[in-house]
């Protein structure tokens, strides 16, 4: 998982829920947003819902699709930030040898 | 969409774009894909109204437009993903979709394709058994046989002993050396006495090989000696038949030729030394008592680290020459020569493995020629379709896909049937072979037949699908604009398919004579007549155990009351007994002085001794031309050496003279010892019967006895021989039951198993010869079955101008026949080429057989009248009337 698909799903999991606010929550353009979305949600980490239509009619305004994190997106999630705070760690890497080789 | 109007300036323009850019997104999913885009325009709009904190109208319009832009990407990523997903999917649906409807094309296409590739794999499987499957040693490719070569005549022979151990000590290119002698061995006792192949080796055999062995220790250094210990090493598959696989078995004792032996360990499938052996003893010998001339032991070294076979070669001459000068007696003009263990394994296949190869390679390219033109005409057949797919807008790329799918589903069928057939194949095949298959060679389909198969049948898409493809969608607009009645192909394409039959018909006819060759050879090495009566007379053979048969007296005891109970079977007319049975592989050649004028300068001549017993001769179906057989009496001691001669001998000693009463006597006998020929036989093969027959001396067995350690019994029936054969084994069991029998067989049997290898490739041959035959015809009569239907109209007019369906039918054949002669001439000037390369294989035929090539003439023509005559029939059916007015077609 790429950091910035990381990035998309951390938005999700914090409740911004449609298209436009995952991009201002990330910083990312529709470009990246959508076909992350849509990779995330064939994966089954995410999945997207249509709002009630009654709801928006009454509101005037249009239904809007939104999204939101499934159980298995969350232990994804939560492994890919424990595997980031691991890199961030500086005593990481532990052992150091294999990255002085490199 | 049902959205609200919205108040913002850009937000119906936004819309408007949104709408446009869905276009690109698959259909399937454009609606959700434009809604979701309106409603978050809408709300970004609306969201950047309610941030205005300066009481400026909303998100600004440039801002809603960039977002509104910013969907082109996520379009064309859905577009890009639908279509890498579902154009598989379609082209595989659609390829199906036209295989099925044209059944007959599919069924011929598969049909070849598995064929060939069936083929192929089947002899792939015998090379990659034989030739390519790495030896179950450690670093096989250090291992070597050692060889004493007469340098005189070139022929390698075994090692004598003193040698061996000169050779041993000498060289620093050989890390070690181990002598291995071939032993027959009686297992057990009683009802379970069992004869096993095995050998007597050296203690450092399984050093030298390196092989870990499965239970055990190998042997040590001191148990190789004269009085050393007895032990024995069990092969695996001995171990598993015939103790269970008991894994308590070392340091068990079992009954080897009557004595004691303690089992040290088990040796591995394939990890010993000769193939055959089932089990090991140590080579008890005592070095001082051999002989420097008795060359028996058959060497096995392994090269010194880093050394090369050059070097260790170069450093073993050396030494030869050395022992040359040292003991010329016995080996000045005697080389010695390293052969790898590969070379030595497989030199007799590799030659016959590369012409199946090269046999192979013709019929697949046979076969890619035959699909390539089923292909091509089913590719101008659906010219017009594929143009109008192209007028639709499909790319060339796209039906190029396209037809490569097919022809990639075409070619996964035919390998999947192919690999079955392949299998059964190899199943037959090694069926056929009489002689013990050593147990490591594997001839089943492993990664390397798998990875065969795959790249033959990706190189028949490669060849037969994307080449006509490619062709097909080139001029699609002229295609367009021909009418179906006059879409035959341009005149490029009918040449090209006319070509792929001619080259079709010129490789099969490569492959014909090459089979008929192989033929005509196999027939006269069975015409030969080995001076056997091979219908009537059976042998079988037992192994002498030293223990209870150490003395002469006691074997020929043994062998006449074997003979005396044999003889009193019913059914059984004569029986009589010989050392070394013909054709197994066992001979006796020896020097020999006839008392001849010619013979009076020095000559000295070999012939192969026989070692036989009174009625050998009348058992074995020999014919007594003259003079009288051996007698009991011939061998009481006192009485005169007799002999018999064959008349080869008797033609080359005493030429027109009556050889009866003429003497002769062995290169080692003494000047005044004389053994009187006291009878004349007709020539016999012992070697094989591609052999001619040699001079031959047939003598007392009795006399000898004590230098053989088995005896064969030669038993003629009265009649059919099949009672007495099995009855026989039962005599020998009554007689004692420790005496194992074996290769109990007919003589018909060992004549069979000395030509299985002709046999064996003949029959190769022969099945590519009539896949080839069978493919060409395919390949004829498809094109002139084709030109038949396409030429419908054509017929229609001749036959309204009043021509005869007799004209019509000369037309068509003539087309079958110019393909098939014009194939036939390239063939034939192929075959003169390529089947000089035949010429080891074969037997009394030469490469340029005339009646080989006529016969495949006459054959092929045979074929290509038969193949073209339906299509013709089928053109003299024409109706005019329907033909001129655009009705079906022929």
């Amino acid at each position: 998982m790429t950091l910035t698909t990381v990035g998309v799903l951390k938005a999700v999991a914090q409740g911004h829920r449609y298209g436009f606010s995952i991009m201002d929550a990330t910083g990312l353009s529709s470009g990246t947003v959508y076909p992350i979305l849509g990779r995330l949600e064939e994966g089954g980490w995410v999945r997207s819902r249509w709002e009630d239509q009654q709801i928006a009619h009454s509101e005037k305004r249009p239904p809007r699709r939104y999204y939101e994190i499934t159980a298995a997106g969350s232990t994804r999630l939560e492994a890919a930030l424990e595997r980031i705070r691991a890199l961030a760690d500086p005593a990481f890497p532990s052992s150091g040898t294999a990255v002085a080789e490199r | 969409m049902s959205a609200p109007r919205h108040r913002r300036p850009g937000y119906r323009l936004s819309l408007l774009l949104i709408r446009a850019i869905g276009l690109l997104v698959p259909r399937w999913r454009r609606a959700d894909w434009r809604r979701e885009w309106g409603a978050e325009l809408w709300h970004y709009g609306d969201a950047e109204t309610t941030k205005d904190t300066n009481g400026a109208p909303g998100a600004p319009r440039t801002a809603l437009l960039q977002r509104s832009l910013g969907s082109v990407r996520h379009a064309i990523w859905l577009r890009r993903r639908d279509w890498r997903q579902g154009m598989f999917r379609n082209d595989v649906r659609y390829a199906l979709r036209n295989l099925i409807k044209t059944p007959g094309f599919t069924a011929l296409a598969i049909a070849t394709l598995a064929v060939g590739i069936g083929t192929s794999t089947a002899v792939f499987s015998l090379v990659n058994g034989i030739l390519l499957q790495p030896y179950p040693y450690a670093e096989p490719e250090r291992l070597v046989r050692l060889r004493s070569v007469v340098e005189e005549s070139g022929d390698a022979v075994n090692v004598s002993f003193p040698d061996f151990l000169d050779l041993a000590a000498g060289s620093t290119r050989i890390a070690q050396l181990a002598a291995v002698d071939r032993e027959p061995y009686n297992l057990g006792g009683g009802e379970t006495a069992a004869y096993v192949q095995g050998a007597q080796v050296s203690a450092s055999l399984f050093e030298v090989l390196g092989t870990p062995l499965l239970l055990g220790r190998g042997f040590q250094p001191g148990e190789d000696v004269p009085g050393g210990p007895n032990v024995v090493l069990l092969g695996e598959a001995l171990w598993r038949a015939s103790f269970a696989a008991d894994p308590a078995i070392v340091g068990k004792q079992v009954s080897i030729d009557a004595e004691p032996y303690t089992v040290i360990g088990v040796v591995p499938v394939g990890g010993g030394y000769p193939d055959e052996a089932g089990l090991w003893v140590p080579l008890r010998i005592d070095p001082g008592a051999q002989l420097r001339g008795n060359r028996w032991a058959n060497v096995i070294a392994r090269l010194a680290p880093g050394a090369t076979l050059a070097q260790a070669q170069a450093e073993a001459s050396a030494l030869a020459e050395a022992l040359a000068a040292e003991y010329p007696d016995t080996n000045a003009g005697v080389g010695v020569r390293l052969i790898s263990l590969y070379d030595s394994r497989t030199g007799d296949f590799q030659a016959m493995m590369a012409l199946l190869l090269g046999a192979v390679g013709f019929v697949l390219l046979i076969v890619c020629a035959n699909l390539a033109n089923l292909m091509l005409t089913r590719a101008v057949s659906r010219e017009r379709e594929l143009a109008v797919r192209a007028a639709m807008g499909a790319s060339r790329l796209r039906i190029v896909r396209q037809l490569t799918s097919e022809s990639a589903l075409l070619a996964a069928a035919g390998a999947g049937l192919g690999l079955l057939l392949g299998t059964w194949t190899v199943r037959i095949l090694v069926a056929m072979v009489p002689v013990a298959i050593p147990e490591w060679v594997d001839f089943g389909i492993d990664g390397r037949v798998l990875a065969f198969a795959a790249g033959v049948s990706a190189l028949a898409v490669l060849l037969f699908g994307l080449a006509p493809a490619v062709g097909a969608s080139a001029d699609l607009g002229r295609a367009l604009k021909e009418t179906a009645a006059q879409g035959t192909g341009t005149v490029r394409k009918r040449r090209t398919r006319a070509a792929l039959v001619v080259a079709e018909v010129a490789l099969s006819i490569v492959l014909l004579v090459g089979a008929g060759l192989m033929i005509s050879s196999l027939l006269r090495v069975a015409a030969v007549d080995p001076g056997y009566d091979t219908e009537r007379s059976f042998m079988l053979t037992t192994a002498f155990a030293d223990a209870n048969y150490g003395a002469p007296e006691q074997r020929l005891d043994f062998y006449r009351q074997a003979r005396d109970r044999l003889l009193a079977l019913p059914g059984v007319a004569a029986v009589g007994g010989i050392a070394q049975p013909p054709l197994r592989g066992g001979w006796n050649f020896m020097d020999f002085i006839a008392d001849a004028p010619a013979a009076a300068e020095g000559a000295t001549a070999g012939a192969f001794a026989h070692a036989v017993t009174p009625g050998y001769i009348a058992a074995a179906g020999i014919e007594l031309r003259r003079g009288r057989d051996l007698r009991d009496t011939d061998s009481a001691p006192g009485a005169p050496e007799v002999a018999l001669v064959n008349d080869v001998l008797a033609e080359r000693v005493w030429p027109g003279e009556d050889p009866i009463g003429k003497r002769i006597r062995f290169g080692y006998m003494d000047e005044n010892a004389w053994i009187e020929v006291v009878g004349l036989v007709g020539g016999t093969r012992q070697v094989s019967l591609e052999e001619a027959p040699a001079p031959e001396i047939f003598y007392p067995y009795e006399r000898w006895a004590s230098f053989y350690g088995r005896v064969t019994w030669m038993v003629r029936a009265a009649g059919e021989p099949a009672a007495a054969m099995s009855a026989s084994r039962e005599v020998i069991r009554d007689l004692d039951p420790d005496q194992a029998v074996y290769d109990l067989m007919s003589l018909q049997a060992a004549v069979d198993e000395s030509i299985w290898d002709v046999r064996f490739f003949t029959t190769l041959f022969w099945i590519f010869g009539a896949v080839a035959l069978l493919l060409a015809a395919v390949g004829i009569y498809g094109l002139v079955a084709y030109g038949v239907s396409q030429r419908t109209h054509e017929i229609g007019v001749r036959m309204a101008m009043g021509a005869r369906s007799g004209d019509v039918l000369g037309m068509v054949l003539r087309h079958g026949l110019l393909l098939a002669a014009t194939g036939a001439a390239l063939g034939f000037a192929g075959a003169l080429g390529l089947a000089s390369l035949l010429a080891g294989a074969l037997y009394q035929v030469s490469p340029t057989e005339p009646v080989v090539y006529l016969g495949v003439a006459l054959l092929l023509g045979l074929v290509a009248l038969a193949a073209s005559l339906v299509p013709a029939l089928r053109a003299t059916r024409v109706d005019p009337v329907v033909a001129l007015s655009g009705g079906p077609r022929a």
